[in-house]
């Protein structure tokens, strides 16, 4: 690696090659694709062989910076090590510190892999975050000797699963949140992806007690609000990577770093100063069309560069935006015959906690050159343009702090840090330049070839979205909450091909990047009439379905909210998360009869009135559950199981929903037959409808559907085809829900769409997954109503009142 | 790079009104996107050209498949495949059988068949209204046409239930109806001074008063068929002039009560036996199907031109016309008193209703 390690702010990374890692555990998600007759199976197993088939690159960025994991499988061991982890943290952390950790690591150590798949935890769990933590793998998937059996898949999960655990227990963490597996295959090479955020959790919450015990605790402990999550976990002195360190700006009494990368959503009680916005890095590279082993080694190779620029464009966007965090980070590689594609996707925010980062200079290769220096300067203008621009578009505005405690925002020329680009051939001149005296709070781009000039001008291509808008791709907007109930949920899918003439790195760049803001722009433009709104939960998928073609798929839901009461400070927010922090807890209470099935055995589902009952009872658990559910785990999994079981039950009375208001009806003189019977069944990606209390779930709708057509023109080509396809998609989740007498589904997610066309032979065929949580909701409004007039009716109907959507 | 598919599909069907007009009005896809970046929603939306050629084509699939349910209305109510409010349904209804004035004074009468459906080509350059969209309204026409002709039952509650269309459009689209099944003449040159709403106004009053529905609520065809005993009856009235006492008697009860109130007097005494004559055997003629065709015809040429050509102002007419219909109860010779008043009715209501520049 051309990379210079020793550059304390630079970005590095390591790579190691893991050869012999065999663990069988449960695999999550693994495509197939049927074995071929290999005549030489041995060869390429998981055994020690070539390295090049079991590669696993190891890239974990926690903070922009990578963490190594030494080459050997040693530290894959289950025990922490105690340089880095737990022993280190006596130090600098405190007795109580380290307590908290090892009463956390003899309640996790129990686990085979302490990985969290939520992105979303009650107040007060997440102690500290080390940052990301992610491990891929190239595998030949014609190189199983058993395709039947799942021994080699588990294998191969469980050895990256080893790899992001013994990384966060480098970063001093002994669990991992916000995971999540993903794969993609061409031919018959598969990347597995694994990542995760690194984090220290409390112990309370996964031992014995309450979740109500754990707050209060927590409270009379007085840990820093809002400031926690964002303290380093791991030892000062005995860093696993070059980081720059402060103070938190919040406490001032712990070390924060000056850039936080996670994958989970925004914890609620994190001050946040202005709003987010959704930050993408796109990449693209051409790689030659080969064959099984010769095909893996080249995306080996080509993996640990695009790893690395991904997170180089996604620092710059960032530092571009004025924001120094990163949440819901999702990494997406996918591999096609001739080139791989890289989609970060995040929403980033400021973190009061988190010091101002610095802005970004650009400096030229060759200085003599008198125009270039001009165009240089004018770049540089236009970048610091930009960034003034957003912070004001974002609210950014962090109070001042005095000069002795944060140093200077804007580095003198000659101490600044900068930023190192994976090209090869620009690292020679770069390690020549010593930039990196004192302050290290600026970015350095150089310019050093017309990659790198692309690569600035892609930076400011980037077009704001327009005003009264706003995009996220965590579950909801740091810094909004006033949301209206006005929902959106859509699916936008374009597919590009690509001119296969003189095809480069750069115009390849260039496409996929048009492809992706047009998209984004298209979305801002359909939705205007919303404003203001804000685009939650933004899921690109990027596949590549032939050699030319690109597909994006986006899911997303359009959130309306309410600007008058946008300008919330700080302080209210942190209020009103903790609040609905509170009612998610109460939200457990929505399966009082799973709790208690021994006192209620004949009814699956209690009446509707317990639940407005329980849930309109500020009075939090009751005694009986509380003593039932021993603690937040257990209350989860109670919820996964009441989930699953409601799924079969499906014996709940389908209400009659009329939902379409007479008076809604413009210019009508009332027709008999004017009256729906189709009942209104909103959809979202997100766990809650906002204004709406969710008052029962029916289970998971997971429903697969494959469609062909041999008459494609005739139905309006292929846009016509899928178009109507997801129409239709739709349409069956609503009435599927809609019959288990629900009104709403909650947490969809479209899993698959894999689309197939062949239009001289006037086919195409589309396969499409999709997943969600059928529930009842109720409107606040309507629930506040029933619940004071007439407490003991029985409120059914209102739960599929008369909302329409628009 | 070129675009292969890009679609855009929500869980609520996205409408944009100003999209449907322009689809309505028959525009293709690229003159849509051409007519909006005129309209300037480039300039206030910061969008480019490509999202907007990509949104019009997005609405114009939508709209595509909406068409058919469109075709019966209360399967738009009905469908799951499109989650849209009951607002916007209703104004999705409204505007897809909204028709233009020009177009309808066009068809107006004419048979709904595929003969006429071949001169839309002349009709789309004469009104300047896109080809396609005169297709969509004539095919509006034929559809609503077929559906509620044989009904029984009230032809205005009629489309109103099968077409779920506002109370003013469907009273239009019953003078339509009516009109296609009567054949009534609206073309020729002396009635183009007429507009749809004159002729949709007479419709209403023939249908109330002339067809079989007014008589008997029970019967197929009600509305859309004039009432043939009532038209045999109106030979009846012919004694009228024929009787020449007849005549002059009611001549004269009509001068003596208008003496002084008329401007238009003299012209009123001279012309009345013409005027009478015309009005009279209007009825009498309209036996014969030809002559009820040409209904509008006469009553213009017998009434309308010659009332015109001598000044009448309209308030001359209004009491000439009621003292002409009351005048008749004081005829002893004359038995026919409710047929006359049946007729004369909606004849006065019509004619006072054409009469105008």
């Amino acid at each position: 690696m051309p990379l210079d390690s020793q550059q304390p702010n630079s970005h590095c990374y390591w790579l190691t090659t893991y050869s012999e890692l065999l663990c069988v555990c449960s695999h999550s998600h693994l495509y197939w694709i049927p074995f071929n007759e290999d005549p030489n199976p041995n060869t390429h197993s998981s055994g020690p062989s070539t390295p090049l088939k079991n590669q696993t690159y190891s890239f974990s960025p926690s903070k922009s910076y990578s963490r190594q994991s030494s080459s050997s499988d040693t530290d894959l061991s289950l025990t922490p090590k105690t340089g880095m982890g737990s022993g280190s943290a006596g130090k600098e952390g405190g007795p109580f510190k380290a307590l908290l950790r090892q009463q956390t690591q003899s309640a996790l150590e129990q686990r085979e892999f302490p990985f969290f798949t939520l992105t979303a935890f009650p107040p007060g769990f997440l102690v500290h975050v080390g940052g990301v933590v992610s491990a891929r793998s190239v595998k030949l998937l014609d190189r199983i000797h058993n395709p039947d059996e799942p021994e080699t898949r588990d294998a191969w999960w469980a050895e990256i699963r080893q790899e992001i655990k013994s990384h966060a227990k480098a970063l001093g963490c002994h669990a991992v949140v916000g995971y999540s597996e993903s794969t993609s295959i061409c031919e018959e090479v598969c990347i597995l992806s694994a990542s995760g955020t690194a984090a220290v959790l409390n112990p309370r919450f996964l031992q014995d007690g309450t979740v109500e015990g754990c707050l209060e605790q927590r409270l009379e402990e007085n840990l820093p609000v809002g400031c926690g999550f964002c303290h380093i976990p791991y030892d000062e002195l005995n860093m696993p990577f070059p980081a720059h360190l402060t103070y938190c700006y919040n406490c001032r009494k712990q070390k924060v770093p000056d850039v936080l990368f996670t994958t989970v959503d925004l914890p609620t009680d994190a001050t946040v100063i202005g709003k987010g916005c959704l930050i993408q890095a796109r990449l693209c590279r051409l790689k030659k069309k080969a064959q099984a082993e010769a095909n893996a080694t080249a995306i080996s190779n080509l993996l640990p560069f695009m790893e690395y620029e991904v997170h180089t464009q996604l620092m710059n966007k960032l530092k571009l935006k004025g924001m120094n965090a990163l949440f819901g980070l999702r990494i997406q590689i996918t591999v096609g015959e001739n080139m791989l594609m890289g989609l970060a996707s995040a929403t980033g925010v400021y973190l009061a906690a988190l010091p101002t980062p610095g802005g970004i200079q650009i400096a030229g290769k060759t200085p003599n050159d008198g125009s270039y220096e001009q165009h240089i300067s004018h770049m540089q203008k236009k970048i610091n343009d930009t960034i003034a621009k957003n912070k004001e578009l974002y609210e950014i505005n962090p109070p001042e702090i005095s000069e002795e405690i944060i140093g200077s925002p804007i580095p003198e020329p000659r101490q600044r840090s900068r930023l190192l680009r994976s090209q090869s051939e620009s690292s020679d001149e770069v390690t020549e330049l010593d930039l990196s005296h004192g302050k290290k709070d600026a970015f350095v781009l150089e310019i050093d070839d017309t990659d790198a000039m692309e690569d600035v001008h892609s930076l400011l291509t980037d077009v704001p979205p327009p005003s009264g808008f706003y995009s996220c791709n965590t579950e909801i907007m740091p810094g909004i909450n006033n949301w209206t109930s006005e929902i959106q949920m859509f699916t936008s899918v374009r597919v590009i091909r690509l001119s296969s003439l003189n095809l480069t790195n750069q115009a390849l760049n260039k496409n996929f990047n048009d492809l992706c803001e047009n998209l984004l722009k298209s979305l801002y433009f359909k939705l205007r009439s919303m404003i203001p709104c804000c685009l939650c939960h933004v899921n690109f998928t990027v596949s590549l379905p032939e050699d030319e073609l690109i597909q994006v798929t986006v899911t997303a839901v359009a959130i309306t909210f309410d600007k008058n009461q946008a300008l919330q400070t700080t302080k209210t927010h942190v209020e009103k998360s903790l609040q609905r922090a509170s009612t998610d807890n109460e939200e457990l209470l929505q399966f009082p009869l799973e709790l208690c099935s021994d006192s209620l055995p004949s009814h699956p589902f209690p009446p509707a009135k317990e639940h407005l009952e329980s849930a309109s009872s500020n009075s939090g658990i009751p005694a009986a559950q509380r003593d039932r559910c021993s603690s937040w785990i257990e209350l989860i999994k109670l919820k996964a199981q009441t989930i699953r079981r409601g799924s079969i039950k499906t014996t709940v009375t389908v209400e009659k929903a009329s939902p379409m208001g007479e008076g809604n009806f413009r210019n009508r003189s009332a027709p008999p037959c004017a009256n729906s019977t189709v009942g209104v069944v909103k959809m979202t990606p997100l766990s809650f409808i906002p204004g709406a209390k969710i008052t029962k779930y029916l289970g998971i709708i997971n429903m697969f559907f494959i469609r062909e057509t041999t008459s494609l023109r005739e139905e309006g080509g292929v846009s016509g085809f899928l178009h109507a396809f997801i129409a239709e998609v739709f349409a069956m989740v609503r009435a599927h829900v809609a019959a288990l007498g629900g009104n709403a589904v909650v947490s969809y997610i479209m899993k698959q769409c894999v689309f197939m066309e062949n239009p001289n032979k006037n086919q195409a065929q589309c396969l499409i997954n999709v997943s969600g949580d059928a529930v009842v909701f109720v409107r606040e409004s309507e629930l506040e109503v029933v619940s004071t007039q007439q407490p003991t009716a029985n409120c059914q109907p209102s739960c599929t009142g008369g909302e329409v959507t628009t | 790079m070129t675009s292969e598919l890009d679609i855009f599909v929500g869980n609520t069907t996205l409408i944009d009104e100003d999209v449907y007009r322009l689809w309505l009005d028959g525009y293709s896809v690229s003159d849509a996107v051409s007519l909006r970046v005129r309209s300037g929603i480039l300039e206030q939306t910061g969008a480019t050209a490509a999202v907007l050629q990509s949104d019009t084509m997005d609405h114009y699939r939508t709209f595509h498949m909406l068409e058919r349910l469109l075709h019966a209305p209360p399967k738009l109510l009905h469908q799951l495949i499109f989650q849209i409010p009951p607002s916007r349904q209703a104004l999705l209804i409204e505007r897809y059988y909204a028709f233009d004035e020009a177009f309808v004074r066009e068809v107006l009468g004419k048979k709904l068949s595929k003969g006429t459906k071949k001169d839309l080509d002349d009709i789309s350059t004469k009104t300047g209204i896109t080809l396609k969209s005169c297709r969509r309204q004539f095919d509006n026409f034929k559809r609503v046409f077929k559906v509620v002709e044989e009904m029984r039952g009230s032809l205005v509650d009629n489309i109103q239930q099968h077409f779920l269309l506002s109370d003013r459009l469907a009273r239009d689209y019953a003078a339509i109806v009516f009109f296609a099944n009567n054949r009534f003449e609206t073309g020729k040159k002396k009635l183009q001074y007429l507009s749809f709403g004159d002729f949709a106004f007479c419709a209403e009053l023939m249908i109330q008063n002339w067809t079989l529905g007014a008589v008997d609520s029970q019967v197929a065809d009600m509305d859309v068929d004039l009432d043939k005993e009532f038209l045999q009856d109106l030979k009846e009235l012919k004694m009228l002039v024929a009787d020449k006492d007849l005549l002059d008697l009611h001549k004269s009860l009509v001068c003596t009560a208008l003496r002084g109130k008329l401007g238009v007097f003299s012209e009123m005494e001279a012309n009345f036996k013409n005027l009478s004559r015309g009005l009279v055997n209007v009825a009498a003629k309209l036996t014969h199907n030809k002559d009820v065709r040409d209904l509008f015809v006469d009553l213009v040429e017998k009434f309308v031109e010659p009332c015109r050509s001598d000044h009448w102002p309209l308030n001359d007419v209004r009491l000439f016309l009621n003292q002409y219909s009351a005048s008749v109860h004081s005829l002893d010779g004359f038995r026919h008193q409710a047929l006359w008043d049946r007729y004369m009715g909606t004849l006065r209501g019509c004619l006072l209703r054409l009469y105008h520049d």
